[in-house]
């Protein structure tokens, strides 16, 4: 999908900025239009989470500006949280909880609260009704968490680490579950995972985050489209060449490293140059390299 | 206050706390009738109502016991409530539960009277007056204890959060021991006593809305 200059923004971070003793935020930047998935990648401790919480209000940021389903203020985010389902990465109900006592306690709180949709999202995503919260499988309080997201009509779905206890199959049906959600174009998602192949199926925007600071975020294609992967004997890696690699690996046939594209002018023909995966790309750049 | 009244009841189902509190209360007024028949000792059902303030303040913290466990902040962030409705439902759920032991303590006392009127005799009043000694010290308890766990989290700080519960149980020992010779035999309801209860009640009262003000403040600013 192409963005237009008049589409709405559900989310606008401008220069979000948090600092901890052991770990500092740098200004954040991004923007995520109706209609759209944004995925966000990086490393352990690169500052996704940090940044979801900065968008839920569980901490304050030290610097930046947040606007979310256009409400810049906190008291008014939290208003607005009716339009917004979340999924976090950690247990998030009472262990002795079930389904009903979900239902129940969310009902009161949330006006656009739907029983009947709650109970299709169960039965659909397979979650025992009688199993206590603590007693699910992580996968399983993965999908309940996200039955409970989507079962008040929200405009806008946060997503922390969704796919990560899910089988091949749940995490399929999640993905075109998610790609329905946006179709009609008012709505969006902002899925953190560490999983690249699921943003790379799904995902319309990238924000890379790595050591606190932003990488990139622009449409996935283009984060792509800039680094090709290249691979030699050797004794082809000049000095020169090995300074430009990002993410060098060298082995006894030869070695392969993330090159920007504008940097490859003037390679030798008997080097490879291939297109790069979001994985590989996460994986040389936590190697070592910019970007 | 819709949002203070939803989260009161969240505290409740967030920790069971409907069942606990019921069967606490239940052991406890059984104990304590049947200890009003006690061959051992006259003043033995005493102890049964040590024991309501103990299970009561017990009841107090589970909630942020619960939270602590499993990240309810976290839960609580994701719904359309300010900070200072969660606060306020949480003490919300403490003055409950304060007012559910005063009727408890009522209802015991009578019935005990009921079934054995000489055991009192002419000191139901003062036991009745005094039946306000520990909802009071519980919520003095909460007073002291909900800011600290607003700000630093039950599981940062378990044994602080656990003297305020001593301190509430030696206060009201002392109080319910020494009853008699401070107010004589009608307590509270005397005219040496009704001064003291009116202190306590607006002086309660003012620690408490004091505790509740700070408890907001210092949970607005907290990153959970």
């Amino acid at each position: 999908m192409m963005v237009t200059g008049e589409e709405e923004n559900l989310i606008v971070v401008d220069g979000l900025a948090k600092q901890y003793k052991e770990f500092t935020l740098h200004g954040i930047h991004f923007h995520l239009p109706a209609g759209y998935i944004m995925g966000m990648i990086g490393p352990n401790g690169a500052g996704k989470t940090t940044t979801i919480k900065a968008l839920l209000d569980m901490i304050r940021p030290d610097a930046g500006h947040i606007s979310m389903l256009g409400a810049s203020t906190a008291n008014d985010r939290i208003a607005l949280r009716d339009s917004l389902g979340v999924q976090l990465d950690t247990t998030l109900y009472p262990d002795y909880w079930r389904v009903k006592q979900v239902a129940k306690s969310l009902r009161d709180f949330f006006p656009q609260w739907d029983d009947a949709y709650f109970d299709q999202l169960c039965r659909e995503m397979d979650i025992p009704s009688k199993t206590k919260y603590k007693s699910m499988s992580r996968g399983t309080q993965v999908k309940l968490q996200l039955a409970a997201a989507l079962a008040h009509h929200p405009r806008l779905l946060i997503l922390d680490e969704p796919t990560g206890g899910l089988d091949p199959l749940a995490r399929d049906e999640l993905l075109t579950r998610l790609q329905d959600f946006i179709a009609d174009g008012e709505h969006s998602v902002l899925l953190s995972t560490h999983l690249t192949g699921d943003l790379e199926r799904i995902a319309d925007f990238l924000l890379y985050i790595r050591g606190g600071r932003q990488q990139f975020f622009g449409h996935v294609d283009d984060l792509l489209n800039q680094y090709v992967l290249v691979k030699g004997g050797l004794n082809e890696l000049t000095p020169a060449l090995r300074e430009v690699l990002i993410g060098l690996r060298t082995h006894s046939e030869g070695f392969s490293g993330l090159l920007a594209v504008d940097q490859t002018a003037g390679l030798p023909n008997t080097l490879l140059q291939e297109s790069i995966t979001l994985e590989e790309l996460m994986i040389y750049f936590g190697r070592g390299g910019h970007a | 206050m819709h949002n203070t009244l939803r989260m009161m009841r969240l505290d409740t189902r967030s920790v069971n706390i409907r069942n606990n509190v019921l069967l606490i209360y239940l052991v406890t007024n059984l104990i304590t009738v049947a200890l009003a028949f006690s061959p051992l000792a006259e003043g033995a059902f005493l102890i049964g109502f040590g024991g309501l303030i103990g299970g009561s303040g017990a009841c107090l913290i589970t909630p942020f016991v619960a939270s602590a466990q499993r990240g309810l902040d976290a839960f609580y962030a994701m719904l359309p409530v300010r900070r200072r409705d969660i606060v306020n439902g949480h003490y919300l759920f403490a003055a409950v539960l304060s007012l559910f032991m005063l009727m408890n303590t009522w209802l015991i006392v009578i019935l005990i009277h009921w079934l054995r009127p000489t055991l009192f005799g002419a000191d139901l009043p003062i036991l009745l007056s005094f039946a306000f000694v520990g909802p009071f010290m519980l919520l003095m308890m909460s007073s002291v204890q909900y800011p600290i766990l607003m700000r630093i989290s039950y599981e940062k700080a378990p044994y602080l959060i656990f003297l305020p519960i001593v301190a509430a149980g030696l206060v009201s020992g002392y109080i319910g021991g020494s009853s008699t010779d401070l107010l004589g035999r009608h307590g509270f309801f005397s005219p040496r006593g009704y001064p003291l209860l009116g202190l306590g009640l607006v002086g309660g009262a003012g620690i408490f809305l004091a505790s509740l003000l700070l408890a907001r403040r210092l949970y607005a600013r907290r990153d959970l």
